[in-house]
């Protein structure tokens, strides 16, 4: 939903997991209305972006306040229609967010399917190398294909996107307890922000997204945290988040662990939730509303750490 | 085909008359859908060819729909010039944003109503002081009868469902949406105008929506 402004946003606190649930459903209406104050909408879009059924009213509601519109339904001026028409002639339209490459994708799922076959969940190797347990979920088949195809490919991105695991994971990941803070309020990214860079392996990394903002990446290892901070990111796109992701290893073993997903905006910092001290780079890409489980296609920005 | 368009005369916001603009004479010329499903699937096509770089899908997107995201812009902005400069900038974003819609995010027209609302709410709480805002501020209930102006502007079943929807929520279930949607006030500025605890607005508006929602027989999943 989404994100979903125009312009920049004033700082916000670092997305929780969101409100209590019932406080969520209630801004709905108000969200659907655009009767939101600018720092409660980042927190709504965190819980959007982990609560499907908020995802299916908050719909219903836009659908209902486009009706609303028909009361005040008014032609523009014929000036308009000319100034449109002859505008578009200039502007550049958006691609539909990057996916998978087929062929690619294809060929790697068949290596992988093989690897699963043969018994082993290339997660759990990689998981060893980092020095932890392998995972104990059991995933259904297409995902541990999808996961495995992620581990497969050399650029470390060209698996498919498995949505049918995706709010269990997005729970997951909004259950998991955030080291050191509470990031639902400002002052705890405050805390954050600071800790991180008094930390004497702080590092600060910038990179370009496509819109031309920057981002912002501060890691510190010895304090396993890393923040990442938006300037007047351009809005993913309707039904598109974007997503953070942790990778472990290197090269053809290089495995991408999902983390928080966040939408456009200014200010923003997002507290990277899974493990930093083992990661060897920070990556963004644009997923469907919700998050995936692996990247659907090359990431808009890669920070290696 | 649409007809030629009827020139403005008195400068921009004078009465266009019946035109190219007009949807029901677009639609009608076109002998095409205009509302409903039907209508959906019009302007998934139109927006979908739009999003291969078709400008004259577009055009007849923009006939189609104009009138609804102009009409919403200009209820909130209260002001012509404001109105058609965010209804234009609206429409250049929709063809630059054409091959993103999604539809799990609801029908073509919801995304762009969406849009074309938020750009008018953020435009006017970014260009107007709240004090200016409060001076303006009249305690409605409906929002302004455009049709008693528009006169040559058909009055449809659709239309008249919907205010008889808006009709059937409690008086403060309509002030809030009423004011919220159609005013462009926040939650947390109507409940000052209205005097009532912070909270007591953000329910009132779910509330009012959800009525109007299953009254309006829309689907929600």
């Amino acid at each position: 939903m989404a994100s979903r402004l125009f312009g920049p946003r004033p700082r916000r606190s670092v997305p929780s997991p969101g409100p209590e649930p019932e406080e969520a459903h209630v801004g709905l209406g108000a969200l659907a209305t655009d009767a939101l104050e600018p720092w409660e909408l980042a927190d709504l879009d965190a819980h959007l972006a982990e609560c499907r059924w908020c995802r299916q009213e908050a719909v219903g509601f836009t659908e209902t306040t486009a009706e609303l519109a028909r009361l005040t339904a008014s032609p523009a001026p014929a000036a308009v229609r000319v100034a449109v028409l002859e505008a578009i002639t200039t502007v550049r339209q958006l691609p539909p967010t990057p996916r998978a490459i087929g062929g690619l994708g294809e060929r790697r799922e068949v290596e992988a399917a093989e690897a699963i076959a043969v018994g082993a969940d290339p997660r759990d190797q990689s998981r060893r190398r980092a020095g932890r347990r392998p995972g104990r979920r059991t995933l259904p088949l297409r995902a541990a294909i999808g996961l495995a195809a992620a581990v497969a490919v050399v650029a470390g991105f060209g698996g498919v996107a498995v949505h049918g695991e995706l709010q269990q994971r997005a729970d997951q990941r909004a259950a998991q307890a955030v080291p050191g803070a509470d990031a639902s309020t400002r002052a705890a990214a405050d805390r954050q922000e600071s800790e991180i860079l008094a930390a004497p392996d702080a590092r600060v990394v910038n990179r370009r997204m496509p819109d031309g903002s920057t981002l912002t990446f501060l890691v510190s290892r010895s304090r396993n945290a890393a923040l990442v901070i938006t300037a007047q990111l351009a809005d993913p796109g309707a039904g598109r988040t974007y997503q953070l992701w942790t990778g472990l290893g290197s090269g053809q073993d290089a495995t991408f662990l999902p983390d928080r997903t966040f939408g456009g905006g200014s200010g923003q910092r997002i507290l990277v939730s899974g493990d930093v001290r083992d990661a060897t780079a920070l990556a963004v890409t644009v997923e469907h509303a919700g998050g995936a489980l692996t990247p659907s296609g090359p990431p808009v920005a890669v920070a290696p750490i | 085909m649409p007809l030629h368009a009827v020139p403005d005369g008195a400068g921009r916001g004078a009465d266009p008359g019946r035109s190219a603009t007009d949807p029901a004479v677009a639609a009608s010329a076109a002998g095409a859908a205009t509302s409903g499903p039907e209508l959906n699937v019009r302007l998934t096509t139109l927006l979908a060819a739009s999003a291969r770089g078709d400008e004259q899908a577009f055009a007849e997107l923009y006939d189609v729909t104009n009138a609804r995201m102009y009409g919403v812009i200009l209820r909130v902005l209260r002001a012509v010039d404001h109105a058609t400069e965010v209804t234009q900038e609206f429409y250049v974003e929709v063809w630059r944003q054409a091959g993103r819609y999604d539809r799990s995010r609801g029908s073509v027209l919801a995304w762009m109503t969406t849009m074309a609302h938020r750009r008018a709410v953020d435009r006017v709480r970014t260009v107007t002081s709240d004090t200016a805002r409060d001076d303006r501020y009249a305690r409605e209930t409906e929002p302004r009868a455009f049709d008693q102006v528009w006169g040559e502007v058909e009055q449809s079943l659709d239309r008249q469902r919907v205010r008889s929807a808006l009709e059937g929520l409690t008086p403060v279930q309509r002030e809030a949406v009423t004011l919220t949607y159609f005013g462009g006030y926040t939650h947390v500025q109507a409940a000052e105008l209205l005097q009532v605890p912070l909270g007591t607005v953000k329910t009132r508006i779910r509330d009012g929506l959800i009525r109007l929602r299953d009254t309006l027989g829309i689907d929600h999943g």
